[in-house]
């Protein structure tokens, strides 16, 4: 008899764990469901798509015109206009007037326009060997038009320029600086 | 001898014989400003409009446009050309014309339409000045139709120092 009241007690208490064993999975497994681990990072306000590597060709009539690379690339689509950064611009030269390559911190490319607005320590180095340094060049695609109302500085073998303002062209490379132009020619080309 | 009248040439000292030790000015760094700057790469040029001033050692160039031609390897400056109400001025002495050219390797200045150089009270004009910067004289051309006009003051404050 008393065998018998401590087996009922023995399956009393197995009863109890197994229940508690049962209600322990289903509490784990709504606690899952409810917050599952974020494995994507979240996009920000405003942003549609983001990319990493970016990498943007245009061409005219079969040609490469210019490239446009990045670190970063976040896509709002209800203003049409991809942020980049970490950005490199790569025109390419006709007639032999060789490739210029133009680094900035950051890039707006316009979708609609193609137009590009460089920003933040904008520095263009031509295959001939000089250089322009700006806060801020626009690239305006229709007229293959380099502009900035900025301060600028150009540096070749032998010369430095400075000027307010500027237009370059990119496929004749005809640049003007709009004012307060300053320059010095060295002999030699120290 | 009109032939010989016309393309006579009058060459005139500018300066003492110390001035000639001052050769060199070429070597010393172009320096030019201006309102507005074009360039073309092709061409090797690069044109400044707009109050132009451009100095090299102790000249000083004042023009309405200024044309920089570059060549070589190195960019160097192979020709300077001005347009318009050009002014040269080198320590007391000043050249006036409507047009010249300057060739940096040459150091020499060719001026035309109505040059004139003036020192002090000294005055030169004819059709053609050539100016040479380091030696600091002048060689005035007369024109088929004009002569050489001087105008010297011996005793004046300058005297030594002829246009």
């Amino acid at each position: 008899m008393h065998n018998f009241n401590n087996f009922k007690r023995f399956l009393g208490v197995l009863a109890v764990v197994a229940s508690l064993l049962v209600v322990a999975t289903i509490l784990f497994r709504m606690q899952q469901e409810v917050a599952p681990k974020l494995s994507v990072r979240k996009l920000p306000l405003q942003v549609d798509v983001s990319l990493q590597k970016f990498h943007y060709t245009e061409t005219k009539q079969g040609i490469k015109r210019w490239e446009l690379t990045a670190e970063r690339a976040d896509y709002n689509k209800q203003a049409d206009i991809s942020y980049l950064s970490g950005v490199i611009m790569l025109v390419h030269g006709a007639g032999g007037v060789g490739d210029l390559q133009i680094t900035a911190q950051r890039a707006e490319y316009h979708n609609g326009t193609r137009d590009v607005v460089l920003t933040g320590d904008v520095r263009g180095k031509s295959s001939k060997g000089y250089q322009f340094f700006a806060p801020r060049v626009d690239y305006v695609a229709a007229r293959s038009l380099l502009k900035s109302s900025e301060r600028v500085r150009m540096t070749d073998i032998g010369s430095e320029l400075e000027g307010t303002g500027m237009e370059y062209y990119t496929q004749t490379r005809k640049f003007k600086l709009l004012k307060d132009v300053s320059a010095v020619y060295r002999q030699g080309g120290e | 001898m009109r032939r010989i009248v016309s393309c006579l040439a009058l060459l005139l000292a500018l300066a003492t014989a110390g001035n000639a030790a001052q050769g060199g000015a070429n070597k010393e760094p172009l320096k030019i400003k201006s309102d507005t700057l074009n360039t073309d790469n092709d061409k090797k040029t690069a044109i400044f409009e707009g109050k132009v001033v451009a100095r090299q050692g102790d000249m000083t160039l004042y023009t309405d446009r200024l044309v920089v031609s570059y060549s070589g390897p190195n960019n160097e400056v192979s020709q300077v050309e001005a347009f318009g109400n050009v002014r040269i001025v080198q320590e007391e002495r000043q050249a006036t014309g409507a047009h010249g050219v300057y060739d940096p390797k040459l150091a020499r200045i060719i001026l035309d339409g109505n040059p004139k150089v003036v020192s002090g009270e000294d005055v030169v004009t004819g059709r053609i000045i050539t100016y040479y910067v380091n030696e600091q004289k002048s060689v005035v051309t007369s024109g088929p139709k004009e002569r050489v006009e001087a105008v010297i003051h011996p005793g004046g404050k300058n005297a030594g120092a002829k246009p």
